[in-house]
């Protein structure tokens, strides 16, 4: 379990991250949804250890979180040795690069990847770190539909391997429901709202939440 | 425009003539520029990489010194080393005049470094920081992200080098067959008023920058490539 308890981060005095409670159960899968600026990078850098908070307290459960950004950085390197850069297991490398259909380029530098590619490679490159929370920051936003939908299944093969608990930020409604458990919607800062992601179409009771799958979404009930 | 052409004519007849006085004044130059501006790329590249980095009380500090560092005045390291070495056998030597450069151009590798790596780090940062990895691997990653830059670094650690007169005058004494270089050798031919001979040397000069250069453009091509 994952306690937040008024959580606070500011950017040049403009408040960004305000969470007075809230709670990331063990083991879930968690989509953050929202509008550009409500705040789903921030508190996924916060819970990554990445970014120190201005205030508040987390209760963690999670030692060994893995975080991939949303800017895909592909070192100087092949991607099988990129993939080696974060933890030193050439058979897992082998297998993961496999997984997401990157074996033609395991000795490709990971500089030349198209935008889709680096994306996958750098899925593999979080995957191959031993972690108890996946931390993911639109992880499939440039790739195609196909090789979206691949790395959705191998995500959740890999986090069931692992028993490890998800925390995720997506633009896709249909991602969020996909993959998570819990759809989190997010909005000027705050948690807006939290409902479960079977309650398709969501009937959410804050004005921000409706506002939010109204206007970007189209998917309330 | 005949002065240049006089200039042109006087360096391509040095060049080729096999002058030994000459063909020895190149080798100082390119002795003291090459081991100096190696040394320097060797000192400066892993400090600005750890500077950039690391972070500690008085970074910014250490920032602004290490930029200010980046000019210092070549007469005033030159006096100063000149005074510290006074009474040795260092005082007008090669040696002497490579330290010069060593303390001339180091701040140079440095400060280019870190300044190059400040604008790619925040990423490397994020992302080494999202996989839990240690300060010294991404200094190793850092590093291996500069590796292009590190030619453009140290082009202009040679540059400086090569091109170099006040500290090298003063703690070298351009000495015929012993610590005269090029700029030495062309500051005295201007002094003595041979003009076309001083616009020769500094002609010379540029030559062996440009093959420099241009094999660094090679190397750094091949870097990209690869």
């Amino acid at each position: 379990m994952i306690e937040i308890k008024n959580l606070l981060k500011k950017y040049e005095r403009k408040t960004v991250l305000e969470i007075p409670h809230f709670i990331f159960e063990s083991g879930m899968r968690y989509a953050l949804v929202g509008s550009n600026g409500s705040g789903k990078t921030t508190l996924l850098r916060i819970l990554a250890g990445i970014m120190k908070p201005d205030g508040g307290e987390i209760i963690k459960d999670y030692s060994k979180p893995a975080y991939m950004p949303q800017k895909c950085f592909g070192f100087s390197l092949s991607v099988t040795a990129n993939l080696l850069m974060a933890k030193n297991d050439r058979e897992r490398a082998e297998y993961l690069t496999a997984q997401f259909g990157l074996e033609r380029y395991r000795e490709k530098s990971a500089a030349k990847l198209s935008g889709g590619e680096t994306q996958r490679m750098a899925l593999a490159r979080t995957l191959i770190v031993d972690f108890d929370l996946l931390l993911l920051d639109e992880p499939t936003a440039a790739m195609d539909f196909k090789s979206s939908k691949t790395a959705e299944e191998v995500i959740a093969k890999e986090l069931k391997k692992a028993g490890a608990s998800l925390i995720f930020a997506t633009h896709t409604i249909t991602q969020a429901k996909a993959m998570a458990d819990r759809v989190v919607i997010m909005s000027g800062g705050k948690i807006a709202e939290e409902v479960a992601s079977g309650d398709f179409p969501f009937r959410v009771k804050s004005p921000e939440a409706f506002e939010f799958l109204d206007t970007y979404v189209g998917f309330t009930g | 425009m005949n002065y240049l052409l006089a200039s042109l004519k006087s360096a391509w007849e040095m060049m080729f003539s096999g002058n030994s006085d000459l063909l020895e004044i190149v080798a100082t130059t390119l002795r003291m520029a090459g081991i100096s501006s190696v040394t320097a790329l060797l000192i400066g590249a892993p400090l600005g990489v750890l500077l950039a980095v690391f972070n500690f009380p008085g970074k910014r500090a250490a920032r602004t010194l290490l930029r200010t560092c980046m000019a210092l005045p070549p007469v005033v390291v030159g006096i100063a080393l000149f005074i510290m070495a006074s009474g040795t056998k260092l005082v007008y030597s090669v040696k002497l005049m490579i330290i010069a450069q060593i303390v001339l151009i180091t701040p140079v590798t440095a400060g280019l470094t870190e300044s190059y790596l400040s604008a790619i780090l925040p990423d490397l940062k994020e992302t080494a920081g999202g996989l839990r990895m240690s300060k010294w691997k991404l200094c190793l990653l850092a590093a291996n992200e500069s590796k292009r830059n590190f030619i453009v670094v140290y082009l202009m650690a040679f540059s400086r080098s090569i091109a170099e007169v006040g500290a090298v005058q003063i703690v070298g004494g351009n000495i015929l067959h012993e610590t005269r270089v090029m700029t030495t050798a062309i500051a005295l031919e201007y002094g003595k008023g041979s003009l076309s001979l001083a616009v020769a040397l500094g002609i010379i000069l540029f030559a062996i920058a440009f093959v420099v250069n241009a094999a660094a453009a090679l190397i750094q091509d091949r870097i990209g490539r690869s």
